[in-house]
């Protein structure tokens, strides 16, 4: 996977078949993460919380829904990833690598989360993975190494 | 490789309206540790949400990293309200906190 070629406002990436089935493979997992795993705050007061608490829900969930069409309709438009010459071309505008690094991180966070947030995420204890949670050991470390990929295509500015 | 007639608007790209700025800051962002967000990531999205430059964002990443805590910043209740909504939408830990 390389960056191909960039200018102030577009990002392409070429990816070959195996890279972008893994990348397709991912995002479709998106949404991992579910609400209410997180108080909206430590110390504040239960009842001025729990209105903030359903706000941030339902501000969340909302946002993964956008999130969610916006990938499919990324994924689906022949024009946005498509196979050319040689390899497949992931066009992107400069600014959609938010939404797409919000996705890959929310499927790393969720996947930890289900399995059982470890503290050793470098070396999972393999007692900790079943054939029931397997799936999320692998996009935890996927997510992750795409996640590392656009980052450092970021900081190549 | 010919430009996508469609356009596909991104999430969370519409302009948003700044609250009001008469109330009082005293809410603190806190952002805190845990051991799967990736340091690099954690920089970036601090200095997505808060426009900051990376040695700010790399200090507040360390702060976290190293002491399990940061405060990030000292707001009105809205503003931490909107810092704290944009936090999460990456998935990192953050919490407000009355001062």
């Amino acid at each position: 996977m390389e960056l191909f070629r960039r200018d102030k406002t577009h990002l392409i990436f070429k990816l070959d078949s195996m890279e972008k089935d893994l990348l397709v493979e991912t995002v479709n997992l998106f949404p991992v993460t579910t609400e209410n795993t997180q108080s909206v705050s430590k110390t504040g007061d239960p009842d001025e919380l729990e209105e903030n608490q359903a706000l941030l829900d339902e501000a969340m969930a909302a946002h993964k829904q956008e999130s969610k069409d916006w990938i499919k309709g990324i994924l689906h438009n022949s024009t946005r990833l498509k196979f050319y010459q040689d390899a497949y071309h992931l066009w992107l505008r400069v600014e959609e690598i938010e939404p797409l690094l919000q996705i890959l991180n929310d499927v790393r966070v969720g996947s930890w989360i289900q399995l059982g947030c470890p503290e050793n995420v470098s070396e999972l204890n393999m007692a900790e993975v079943s054939t029931d949670n397997a799936r999320y050991a692998w996009a935890m470390e996927v997510s992750g190494a795409f996640e590392a990929f656009f980052l450092s295509t970021l900081n190549e500015r | 490789m010919p430009e996508p007639e469609q356009p596909v608007t991104a999430p969370g790209t519409r302009e948003e309206t700044d609250p009001e700025e008469s109330q009082e800051p005293g809410y603190y962002v806190i952002c805190w540790n845990d051991p799967i967000n990736l340091m690099d990531y954690v920089t970036h999205v601090f200095q997505t949400v808060f426009g900051w430059p990376k040695s700010k964002a790399e200090h507040h990443m360390m702060q976290v990293h190293q002491r399990g805590k940061s405060v990030l910043v000292r707001e009105s209740l809205e503003r931490a309200e909107h810092y704290v909504h944009q936090l999460r939408k990456y998935q990192l830990h953050a919490t407000l906190e009355k001062g």
